[in-house]
């Protein structure tokens, strides 16, 4: 077919075609081509289908290694009626899926093809998570209506005390370096610190203006005035802290009155 | 059961498949048709197929009764058309918006509700009106009007197909070479449209548009990452109902189309679920009216009842409406001066009525809506990008590029002229080519069964 194609190409090289005869080439031309679309249309249908073939049987016949015998799947009226029969058998389906370990990994190794800055999870433990991660993230969500505050949003509160016996109330431990530039941080709401130290009647305030929306509060109640150290060392909130106050009305650092405690009651929100 | 879970895709199509082509009986294919259909309709629901028996036998006997007195009592024709419509209303209202019934006697659990009711009501009561309107004779094979009803080809995303386009293919159909192939690229590639692109979408919109980061791209990126979710979601459904339909012996008509600037947003609205769209128009008189002004309400009208048909909520209404009015507007005047624009232009006036329209769809109400057309201008967002949607885009930057050449019709245009002019050029380009596309879907399937294959994995 190629050497009847050459030929007749090249022979049309060697005349000297009028214009009315360039569309006769493109027809010789075509017709040419056209005989190799049915070739080349059942190469792709014997691909395509032996690979579809492939998978069904292998998904079929290939064993997950996970067969459960607890799970008995008997085909009564009460059970298919009920969809637990095909239920079981989807179930069981999915379960003997083969090599899924293998099938996760490969996923995830693809998935450096799509773009930049994927990952490839520790599989040393033996802990696929990634599953419930995805189910996580696929979960409805509307945030954008969620503005109005949650009444019944029950919030936790840790009363700590430093080394020095104060009592140190953390707003959120969940702080980042604030941001800066125009890329948000991904944290909760934390940006100023307060300080009150009743006994000495002396309130400080430390507020980061970079990133305003962001707001941490901490009070420390003492019973006698404070090193600047000591407040500092105070503000650094470790992993090994108790779980620390959600501060959901925590407002910019133009209000700081707000945040003050009451006078004998270590502050809580 | 959709068309993306594996026991389908690899077990019982298959299965089906293989035993359709057993005999060349048009009758045989059906009846394995019918069974394949009622296991993938029914799946986990059994209680489903009495209600579908139930259903399409009305609509068969009901399509009898209006064929015999159609011309000698037309009054009780249309009585019974009505009858038939508000039967498939309820239907759909009940079985495929069941939410409007939570806390009555009619909630069903999500287990027992089927898929697709939105176009199995449709096709009943489509049939029953062509019956009643003389477009098609009624139907006394009941398996031929159940092979119609039930057909898992028209389930999942339409077409929704008329009996009379279906009518002759369901008594006489041949599976050739040709269909086989074309069906199955149709299916694979559509496949990877919902299996990869649109779960890209979903990332993005996911962190674009959340509310504890509100960011100005992040409003930008999540919105359009919303319509390119559905978009793929649509379209990769779409091209596998097509693909099983052709291998199952079928031609449908295409249910979706490309977008063309020039034909504003009246040719957006039409290019997304063109059939039911048409269906609507068709029932409403749109194609046949002459005046400007009946046409201009009836598309308010049109664009009310698909926004319902989507979902029974005030916010689809008001969306359908509004999309409604734009055409209208569009049909009266706004097109002769829209028309005279450059075509990016034209883009840029379909972006923004899409989002500004069809956005409010993804809120509850119109707060959440306020606050992301805000976030959109910039107003009250502190930040520009938040890390997420950064993550998001980078993370899957390649596949965004893809679907970009998908959507944008220049530019798919441009790279398959390319191929074909390669092609054209020698048998031997022509075959390379061919070759390079076979290689690229049976990677697309690959990596598209893994991908499935691994979120499913227990």
């Amino acid at each position: 077919m190629e050497d009847q194609f050459s030929k007749l190409k090249s022979e049309a090289a060697k005349v000297d075609l009028p214009d009315e005869c360039e569309e006769n080439d493109r027809a010789v031309q075509f017709l040419a081509l056209e005989t190799g679309v049915g070739h080349y249309d059942n190469l792709n249908l014997l691909v395509l289908s032996v690979l579809m073939i492939f998978i069904a049987v292998s998904f079929l016949a290939v064993n997950g290694g996970k067969i459960r015998n607890d799970e008995e799947l008997t085909l009564t009226k009460e059970s298919f009626l009920s969809g637990e029969f095909e239920q079981g058998i989807e179930k069981r389906y999915l379960r003997e899926l083969p090599i899924p370990e293998q099938m996760q990994s490969a996923e995830e190794h693809i998935s450096f093809l799509y773009g930049i800055g994927n990952t490839i999870s520790e599989r040393g433990s033996g802990n696929y998570n990634n599953l419930i991660g995805r189910q996580q993230e696929g979960e409805e969500y509307n945030p954008f209506d969620n503005d109005e505050r949650d009444e019944n949003a029950v919030t936790t509160k840790a009363v700590m005390t430093d080394k020095d016996g104060n009592t140190v109330t953390e707003a959120d431990r969940d702080e980042t370096a604030p941001g800066g530039g125009t890329t948000a941080v991904s944290r909760p709401a934390s940006t100023y610190k307060t300080y009150s130290m009743p006994d000495a009647d002396e309130e400080m305030t430390t507020t980061n203006n970079e990133a305003p929306f962001v707001t941490t509060t901490t009070t420390v109640i003492s019973h006698h005035t404070e090193s600047t150290q000591d407040t500092e060392d105070s503000t650094e909130p470790s992993d090994t802290e108790p779980p620390v106050t959600e501060d959901p009305d925590s407002k910019p650092d133009t209000e700081p009155s707000d945040t003050e405690p009451p006078p004998d009651v270590p502050e809580e929100r | 059961m959709t068309y993306t879970d594996l026991i389908f895709l690899f077990a019982i199509f298959p299965v089906s498949t293989v035993l359709s082509m057993l005999d060349r009986s048009s009758e045989y294919k059906n009846l394995i048709l019918i069974i394949t259909s009622l296991l993938f309709f029914s799946w986990g629901r059994p209680f489903v197929v009495c209600l579908i028996f139930l259903s399409l036998v009305v609509d068969w006997a009901l399509g009898l009764c209006i064929g015999s007195i159609r011309e000698k009592n037309r009054t009780g024709a249309v009585l019974l058309t009505a009858a038939d419509g508000i039967m498939n209303a309820a239907l759909m209202l009940i079985f495929g918006h069941n939410y409007l019934f939570a806390d009555t006697a009619l909630a069903l659990e999500d287990i027992m509700l089927p898929i697709g009711m939105g176009y199995y009501s449709l096709r009943g009561f489509s049939y029953v009106s062509d019956v009643c309107r003389g477009k098609v004779r009624a139907e006394k094979n009941v398996f031929c009007i159940m092979t119609y009803m039930v057909s898992f080809h028209l389930m999942c995303a339409g077409p929704m197909v008329h009996y009379g386009d279906m009518e002759g293919q369901i008594r006489k159909r041949e599976v050739t070479t040709e269909k086989l192939n074309a069906g199955l690229n149709k299916m694979i590639w559509g496949l990877s449209k919902v299996v990869l692109l649109a779960e890209v979408f979903r990332k993005i919109r996911t962190a674009g548009l959340n509310g504890s980061e509100i960011t100005t791209l992040g409003c930008w990126l999540g919105m359009l990452a919303f319509f390119a979710q559905y978009y793929f979601m649509f379209t990769g459904l779409c091209d596998m109902s097509r693909g099983f339909s052709l291998m199952g012996g079928f031609v449908l008509p295409i249910n979706y189309r490309d977008i063309e600037p020039d034909e504003l947003f009246t040719g957006l609205v039409k290019s997304y679920n063109s059939t039911v769209i048409a269906f609507f128009s068709d029932l409403l008189g749109i194609p046949n009216s002459k005046s400007k002004v009946r046409t201009a309400v009836c598309a308010v009208i049109c664009g009310g009842i698909m926004g319902l048909w989507y979902a029974v909520k005030p916010i689809s209404l008001i969306v359908g409406l509004a999309a409604g009015l734009l055409v209208a507007l569009e049909q009266l005047f706004l097109k002769n001066i829209l028309a005279k624009l450059p075509a990016f232009f034209k883009y840029v006036y379909l972006v923004m009525a899409s989002l500004l329209i069809f956005g409010a769809l993804e809120f509850k109400g119109f707060f959440g809506y306020h606050k992301w057309v805000l976030g959109l201008m910039g107003s009250g967002v502190q930040y520009t990008l938040s890390v997420a949607v950064k993550d998001a885009v980078l993370n899957n930057c390649v596949l965004i590029l893809i679907a970009f050449c998908v959507v944008c019709t220049p530019v798919r245009r441009l790279i398959t002229g390319s191929a074909d002019k390669l092609s054209a050029k020698s048998r031997k380009a022509y075959g390379t080519v061919r070759i390079c596309k076979t290689i690229a879907t049976a990677a697309v399937l690959v990596i598209s069964v893994i991908t499935l294959a691994a979120n499913a994995a227990v």
